[in-house]
C-alpha cells in the first residue's frame, strides 16, 4: 500500500510539473510585463468568427484596420488618407482609401491593397460578421496601396465600420489557404500570440514588426487571464497577482478605493441597457400604456439597487454620447403623468399579465424595482430569468412581452443597426412601433455633411422618444481597477483601451 | 474474474450510447441555439446559413448517428463556439482536473479513513466529539463559501499563497482543500459507524480475548472489513471529483472541465457538452469498475462470486 502511495505522489508530482510552467522573468528591476484579469474567456481570436466584446480585447492587441476607435474617436491607423467619389448618378457612394506604406503583418510579410481587398471580402462571406459588414458591396484594389470601396446607398460613416475588428485586415494568402485565424492569428497590431493556455490565460508578445515605431509597446509581455469570479478579480489585484482587472464587482469598489496601491477608474460607459416591449403584439401595440410604463420607472431606485449607484439614468431613445442626442419628447418619471396616460390608454391596468424575462443577476435586480414601481400604477408583472441562449431565442421568435436587454456601441450607426433596424428575425422588429426605423437609419447613413447628420440624428432622437417602442433605464458606468504603478491608461465608453500607450512607472 | 472485468468493461458502450443520447436531446430540445449566440445581430438567411455551415439544419437523429460514427473514429467533433476541435480543448483542460481530483482524493482518503477508525475506537471522547463536529462542518460548508474564506486568509491575510489561477504548486493547495473538506467529512462518516459496526462482532471479541494487541486488532481484523461501505462512498466521491468541481474551479479560476462544460452549455456548444458527457461517463464507469475489483480484494467472498460469475 506505501508502496501504491509512493508511485501515486510520483506520478501526480510528474504529470504537475508538466502543467506548472514558471512566468518568465523579465529583466531585473524593469517591470515589462501586465498581467490582465477578465471574467471571460473569447470564444475565438479571429476578426471574423464571432461579435462578442470578450474577442475585441484581443483582436484589438493582435490586428488593426483602416481606422481605429480611440478614447477622441475615430482615428486613421492603416488608412493615410481619404475621399468620397460619385458614381455615374453622381451620388457619393465610392470612398478611395490609401493605405500606409511599409506596413507588415508579425508574419514578416507585406500589408497591401491586395490584403485589404481579401479581407473585406473574407469578412462579408462569414454570417458571425456580416451584418457589420453588409454596407459595401464591392472593393478593389487600384494599385499597391490605394483600394476603392463601393456602397450601394450613400453611406456618411464608413470610417467608423471600418474600425470594427471584423474590418481588420488580414493576410490575402493566408486567408486563400484556409488559415487558422483562431489559433495562430496573424495581425498587423501592436502584439502577436506567444501561447493560449486554454481556460486559463493568453499570453501575448509584442509584435517587433508594428509599424507605428513611435508607438511600439512598452509592455513587452500581456497575459490575459481569466478570472470568473468578480470578488477573486479583485482580490487577485489587491495581491498583486494580477495588473488590471476589467468590469470590477461594483460590491468591491469602495474597498479597492481605499487601497492606495489600486487605481479605480469609473467612466461613463455607453452600454444601454431598456425594457423592451413587444410593439408587435398585444396590449404594448398602444404607445399611451408604453408611456405610462415609462413613466413609472425610477431608474435612479433601479441604479441604487442593481449597480450600486454605478450607472446614470436614461430617458431618452439613443445613447447621451452620441452626436444629435436630445430629451425632446422623452418621458421622465412622474406617477400622476404615468396615472394620466394609463388612463388615455382606457385599459384596467390589472388585467395585464406579463412577465419580464432577464438574463443575469444585474438585471434581475433591476427587474424587482420596475416590478414594484409598476405595482404603485395597478400593474401585476412576475419575472423570469433565463440563459442568455434561451433569452435570444424568446425575442428572435417574438414570444414575449417584455425583457431586460442591453446594446454598446460608440458609433451611432452600429447602434441603430443593431437596436432598431428591422432585420426579420432580430428583436428589433417588435422595437418598431410603427415608425419606419430602416428608412431612419438609412437617411443618417446617407448624410454625409456632419451638421446636417447631427440634426437629423436630433429629429429621428425625438420621434423615437415621441413613440416610446421600449422604456430606457440606465448606461452602467465603466468599472475598471488597476496597479497605480501603471501609466497611460486611457478608457473609452465601450470599456475598450489601447494597450500600445500603456507603461510602468520607474 | 477477467471476464468479469470484460463484462463491464463492454457494459460502458450502452451506457455511453444512453447518456450522449439523453444529453443531445436535451441539448437539442433546450430553448436557443449556438447560431443565436455566434451572430445574435444576424438576418434569417445568415443564420440559416450558418446553421447550414454548423449541420444544425439537418434531423436531429442523423446529426446524432453522424456524432457517433465520429466519435468512434475518435473525432469528438468541432466546437461551435471556438471553431476548434473538442480533443484539443478537452485535452488542454482534463490534466487540471485530473492533477486537482487526485490530490483531492489523497488529502481526503488519507485523512479521512483514520479520522473515522479513530473516532471510532475512542467513541464518545473529546476526539470523537469534536471529529464529528469537524465532519458535520465539513459536510455543511458550502464550497464556494470555504473558497472565499481561504482566499481571504491565506491569500489576502497572510499573503502565503496565491489566489487563483494555476501556476504553480502553491496554486493547488487551497482549491485542492477546498474540494476535499466535504468528501473527508463523508467518508470519515461512513467509517466511523461501518467501524463501529464491526468492532462489536464476536470475531473482534474473540481476537481480544486471544490476547492480539488492540492496535493489531484494529489493523488486521476490524480495518478490511469495515472498508467496504468506505471504498464505496470514496469511489463515488473520486468520480465527482473527476468529473470537474465547478464552484471550486470558478473561485480559483482553475481551468479544469467542470467551468468548461458551464460555459458550453450555455452557449449550447453541444459538441463540447457531448465530449465532457463522454469523459464523465468513461471516469466514472473505470471507478465503479476499480471499486468493485477492490471489494473482491477486501472480502474473499465477492471474489469467489466474481470467480463464479
Amino acid at each position: 500500500m506505501k508502496k501504491l502511495m509512493g508511485v501515486l505522489c510520483l506520478l501526480v508530482a510528474f504529470a504537475a510539473s508538466g502543467l506548472f510552467v514558471p512566468a518568465p522573468a523579465s529583466a531585473a528591476g524593469v517591470k515589462d510585463t501586465i498581467i490582465f484579469a477578465y471574467e471571460t474567456e473569447p470564444a475565438n481570436l479571429s476578426t471574423v468568427e464571432n461579435n462578442a466584446i470578450a474577442a475585441y480585447y484581443p483582436c484589438f492587441m493582435i490586428y488593426s484596420g483602416l481606422f481605429k476607435n480611440t478614447t477622441d474617436g475615430i482615428e486613421k491607423d492603416l488608412c493615410t488618407d481619404y475621399h468620397i467619389e460619385k458614381n455615374a448618378q453622381g451620388l457619393e457612394t465610392i470612398w478611395v482609401f490609401k493605405i500606409r506604406e511599409g506596413v507588415k503583418f508579425s508574419d514578416g510579410s507585406d500589408l497591401t491593397a491586395k490584403d485589404v481587398v481579401a479581407t473585406l471580402k473574407y469578412a462579408q462571406t462569414r454570417p458571425t460578421v456580416k451584418s457589420l459588414t453588409n454596407w459595401y458591396t464591392d472593393v478593389e484594389a487600384v494599385d499597391d496601396y490605394t483600394v476603392k470601396i463601393m456602397t450601394a446607398k450613400v453611406f456618411s460613416t464608413a470610417p467608423e465600420a471600418l474600425s470594427n475588428k471584423a474590418c481588420y485586415i488580414l493576410p490575402s494568402e493566408l486567408i486563400a489557404s484556409g488559415h487558422d485565424f483562431n489559433n495562430k492569428p496573424v495581425g498587423s497590431g501592436p502584439f502577436k500570440l506567444s501561447k493560449w493556455a486554454k481556460g486559463d490565460s493568453i499570453t501575448f508578445v509584442s509584435n517587433e514588426n508594428y509599424y507605428h515605431k513611435d508607438k511600439m509597446p512598452k509592455i513587452k509581455e500581456v497575459v490575459w487571464k481569466i478570472i470568473a469570479e468578480g470578488t477573486s478579480r479583485s482580490i487577485a489585484l489587491e495581491t498583486g497577482e494580477v495588473d488590471f482587472v476589467i468590469n470590477v464587482d461594483a460590491l468591491d469598489i469602495p474597498r479597492l478605493q481605499e487601497n492606495e496601491d489600486v487605481v479605480v477608474s469609473v467612466t461613463d460607459g455607453s452600454m444601454f441597457t431598456y425594457l423592451a416591449l413587444n410593439n408587435a403584439k398585444g396590449p404594448f401595440k398602444d404607445e399611451n400604456l408604453r408611456k405610462a410604463i415609462s413613466c413609472a420607472v425610477n431608474r435612479e431606485s433601479i441604479i441604487a439597487v442593481a449597480l450600486e449607484n454605478f450607472g446614470a439614468p436614461i430617458y431618452s431613445s439613443i445613447p447621451i454620447i452620441m452626436d444629435g442626442w436630445t430629451m425632446e419628447n422623452a418621458t421622465t418619471f412622474d406617477l400622476d403623468k404615468a396615472r394620466e396616460y394609463l388612463k388615455t390608454w382606457g385599459g384596467d391596468p390589472s388585467s395585464l399579465k406579463f412577465a419580464i424575462i432577464v438574463s443575469t443577476d444585474v438585471r434581475r435586480r433591476a427587474a424587482e424595482v420596475i416590478q414594484s414601481n409598476l405595482l404603485e400604477i395597478g400593474i401585476n408583472c412576475t419575472i423570469e430569468q433565463v440563459d442568455s441562449a434561451t433569452l435570444t431565442q424568446v425575442y428572435n421568435s417574438g414570444d414575449f412581452m417584455s425583457y431586460i436587454s442591453a446594446y454598446t456601441s460608440n458609433d451611432l450607426l452600429t447602434w441603430l443597426n443593431g437596436v432598431f433596424r428591422n432585420t426579420g428575425t432580430s428583436s428589433s422588429q417588435f422595437r418598431q412601433a410603427g415608425l419606419d426605423m430602416n428608412g431612419m437609419i438609412d437617411s443618417i447613413a446617407q448624410t454625409t455633411d456632419p451638421t446636417a447628420r447631427k440634426a437629423l440624428v436630433t429629429e429621428v432622437n425625438k420621434t423615437i422618444n415621441a413613440q416610446q417602442p421600449f422604456v430606457p433605464i440606465y448606461q452602467s458606468k465603466v468599472l475598471i481597477a488597476y496597479n497605480a504603478n501603471l501609466e497611460g491608461v486611457e478608457i473609452d465608453p465601450m470599456g475598450m483601451f489601447r494597450l500600445e500607450n500603456f507603461y510602468w512607472r520607474k | 474474474m477477467w471476464r468479469f472485468v470484460l463484462k463491464r468493461v463492454l457494459t460502458i458502450i450502452p451506457i455511453m450510447l444512453g447518456t450522449t443520447f439523453i444529453v443531445f436531446s436535451i441539448m437539442s430540445f433546450a430553448p436557443g441555439d449556438a447560431v443565436g449566440m455566434l451572430a445574435a445581430d444576424a438576418s434569417q438567411e445568415e443564420k440559416a446559413a450558418l446553421r447550414q455551415e454548423l449541420g444544425l439544419d439537418d434531423p436531429l437523429l442523423i446529426q446524432y448517428a453522424r456524432y457517433i460514427k465520429n466519435l468512434l473514429l475518435g473525432d469528438m467533433g468541432i466546437s461551435y463556439k471556438s471553431g476548434a476541435p473538442v480533443t484539443e480543448e478537452l485535452a488542454a483542460r482534463i490534466p487540471y482536473t485530473a492533477l486537482l481530483a487526485v490530490v483531492a482524493s489523497i488529502i481526503t482518503i488519507i485523512l479521512a479513513i483514520p479520522l473515522g477508525v479513530i473516532a471510532a475506537i475512542r467513541q464518545n471522547t473529546f476526539f470523537d466529539t469534536s471529529s464529528m463536529v469537524f465532519c458535520l462542518l465539513g459536510i455543511s460548508i458550502p464550497p464556494f463559501w470555504l473558497g472565499l474564506l481561504l482566499i481571504l486568509s491565506f491569500g489576502v491575510k497572510l499573503k502565503m499563497l496565491p489566489v487563483s489561477g494555476s501556476g504553480s504548486w502553491a496554486h493547488l493547495i487551497m482549491p485542492a482543500i477546498t474540494q476535499s473538506v466535504a468528501g473527508l467529512a463523508t467518508i470519515a462518516r461512513v467509517t466511523r459507524s461501518s467501524m463501529l459496526e464491526v468492532i462489536r462482532q464476536d470475531y473482534i471479541r474473540t481476537a481480544r480475548a486471544k490476547g492480539i494487541a488492540y492496535n493489531q486488532v484494529i489493523r488486521r481484523h476490524a480495518l478490511k472489513n469495515s472498508l467496504l461501505p468506505t471504498i464505496t462512498v470514496a469511489g463515488l466521491q473520486v468520480g465527482a471529483l473527476l468529473s470537474g468541481a465547478v464552484v471550486t474551479e470558478t473561485v480559483f479560476s482553475w481551468p479544469g472541465i467542470g467551468r468548461f462544460l458551464v460555459s458550453s452549455i450555455s452557449w449550447r456548444d453541444t459538441p463540447c457538452v457531448l465530449g465532457c458527457v463522454v469523459i464523465f461517463v468513461l471516469t466514472f464507469s473505470i471507478i465503479n469498475l476499480i471499486v468493485d475489483i477492490l471489494y473482491g480484494f477486501v472480502d474473499p467472498r465477492i471474489k469467489a462470486i466474481y470467480k463464479k460469475a
